[in-house]
């Protein structure tokens, strides 16, 4: 699904940032990015959105070389990319709700299906209630869970977190990295740049460790559970995320599916035109994003 | 509909910026209106006079009423003559009288012995006004001759001139108004850096966060015409009473409603160019930095 080869990023005449790295994140997994401050886990996630140029090497990103991306179509790259910051990045002028909307109102999305969208994400983070407050009027863990929501609104097929433990505390930390693993197991890939023993040692997925810019170890998974375990059905009759992928389908929000909802899927690629998909059976299911956060 | 929402909500958060603005954009386009009913006026005067061509000849003060006589039924006579009409002295203490009402004084003053009495000879056409004027100088007792096309020809060296002046003037003041359009946009997107940064992260096209600025400009350019026409009409009625009386018969007055049609259209237009293009050029430096 991406493929990092000898990708190396130099600002002027200083030391390379990142240094001929090359690894390949196949669809669905979740990897951690791990390495001191300074390391080049950052820079590495800013050229898979474009925000920096390569100096050489190549990205490839669902089979389209990055190099090649035309820059009136780097937006379109990047809808298919949620991210998530250290520092949130929410903007201070709108409310918990906007914060959300604006991501879905930006790739056009009808005004009936944002506010559909928008109040599913809420009750998937627990933020119902605070669904008119700015950010300022948030806390650290609560602002990353709108953070998150946000990266989570258009049903991106990968999700960058760059640090976004890094201002929580011990049990926001710990909530926030569950709630990436459940998305996880959903079947969106999760590139997850942390330096946070405590989250390393909680999730046992593949680490990729940065040392001065140069990937120094590539560590598989350890043992934790790539598949939700299915104590509590979270998407049974649905098809599989991982499998309908492969199965060059296009796979159904999986946020939908988080909410509980069958979605038809589709094999229509076009993201922005892409239909909203029909939702059966509302009633009949219990909302697997209750199971989700009570297991959080 | 989401764009203009947002431009009007930046409009809302910055009063005094869009304040300043429209006052430039609307002086430039007061400026701009004025110059176009001074041409406008000029142009329509200018016709009335051609279309009327005449000259008027003054008598010595001592002239034979014979005389005055005599040169009336002559040049009647004159094939490309049209009309004739001779203001006798008592004639021009009349008209004189009527000028100066308000002033006794200078009624008392003046008698009709020291006015000279005149005749106006209207032309078939503006080619015989030199023929005319070579007749009326030639016939005696004539004092003076006023040839209208001296004053055509005066009038339309005016009208050169403040058509250059008005001219440079609206596209010194346009280039001044686009400038500080540029600006104010400029500050606003430098004030929203890191808000159109994160936009730009989560996915969204340059037109996205190009849009609510261009039509914020846009807006700046068209009120800023409104107004500068609104300023320039009401200028105009309050004018009308003065004009009309300056002008006596040269039917200027009221203006047609298809020229302020036309004048209001095309200002406007103007205007949202002006906006657009100066918006577009602020916004356009930080698109290619993010």
């Amino acid at each position: 699904m991406i493929i990092f080869s000898e990708v190396t990023k130099q600002f002027g005449d200083n030391p390379p940032s990142v240094d001929r790295v090359s690894f390949t994140v196949e669809e669905g997994e979740f990897i951690f990015l791990t390495g001191h401050s300074g390391s080049g886990k950052t820079t590495l996630l800013k050229l898979l959105t474009k925000e920096y140029v390569l100096s050489s090497g190549e990205i490839e990103f669902d089979g389209q070389k990055l190099s090649k991306l035309k820059s009136g179509k780097v937006h379109h790259h990047r809808r298919k990319i949620g991210v998530v910051y250290q520092d949130y990045r929410l903007l201070p002028e709108l409310n918990v709700w906007e914060n959300i909307a604006v991501a879905l109102q930006i790739i056009g999305k009808p005004q009936a299906e944002i506010e559909e969208r928008v109040t599913d994400l809420l009750e998937l983070v627990k933020l119902t209630d605070k669904a008119y407050f700015f950010p300022a009027e948030l806390s650290g863990g609560e602002s990353q869970r709108v953070g998150i929501a946000r990266a989570l609104a258009t049903a991106p097929n990968v999700i960058l977190a760059d640090e976004p433990t890094g201002n929580l505390d011990p049990d926001n930390t710990l909530m926030i990295a569950r709630l990436f693993s459940k998305i996880n197991e959903l079947g969106t890939t999760i590139l997850f740049a942390t330096h946070d023993l405590s989250v390393l040692d909680h999730l046992g997925h593949r680490r990729l460790k940065l040392e001065k810019g140069q990937l120094i170890e590539d560590k598989p998974a350890t043992g934790a559970p790539k598949e939700p375990s299915r104590e509590k059905p979270i998407l049974d009759e649905e098809p599989e995320p991982r499998k309908a992928r492969k199965a060059g389908l296009k796979l159904p929000s999986f946020h939908f599916s988080l909410f509980g909802r069958r979605a038809q899927p589709t094999t229509d690629s076009s993201a922005e035109s892409a239909p909203v998909p029909v939702m059966t059976n509302k009633t009949t299911h219990q909302p697997p994003v209750d199971i989700i956060i009570e297991e959080l | 509909m989401n764009h203009f929402l947002t431009s009007l909500t930046n409009i809302r958060r910055s009063p005094y910026q869009t304040l300043a603005v429209l006052l430039l954009v609307s002086i430039t386009f007061f400026v701009g209106y004025v110059f176009s009913v001074f041409l406008f006026s000029a142009e329509k005067i200018l016709q009335y006079f051609e279309t009327k061509p005449q000259i008027t000849a003054f008598y010595k003060i001592n002239a034979d009423p014979a005389q005055v006589t005599q040169l009336e039924s002559t040049m009647k006579s004159k094939p490309y003559v049209s009309g004739v009409t001779v203001i006798s002295k008592e004639k021009a203490l009349q008209i004189y009288q009527e000028d100066n009402k308000q002033d006794p004084l200078l009624l008392e003053l003046v008698t009709a012995d020291i006015l000279p009495a005149s005749i106006e000879v209207s032309s078939r056409d503006v080619g015989s006004l030199p023929q005319i004027k070579k007749d009326l100088e030639s016939s005696p007792g004539i004092d003076e001759v006023v040839y209208q096309k001296d004053v055509i020809e005066q009038l339309q060296s005016w009208t050169h001139s403040i058509r250059a002046i008005g001219i440079g003037s609206v596209v010194l003041l346009g280039f001044t108004s686009m400038l500080l359009i540029v600006i104010v946009t400029g500050l606003k997107v430098v004030s929203r850096r890191r808000t159109i940064q994160i936009l730009r992260i989560i996915g969204a096209s340059k037109w996205y966060i190009r849009a609510p600025f261009i039509y914020e400009g846009m807006l700046y350019g068209l009120i800023g015409s409104l107004l500068g026409w609104g300023a320039t009409y009401l200028g105009l009625l309050y004018a009308t009473p003065w004009l009309k009386n300056f002008l006596g018969t040269v039917p200027l007055l009221p203006f047609p409603v298809e020229f302020l049609a036309v004048q209001v259209g095309i200002g406007s237009l103007v205007g949202i160019i002006l906006g657009a293009l100066a918006s577009s050029f602020a916004t356009q430096r930080m698109m290619r930095n993010n």
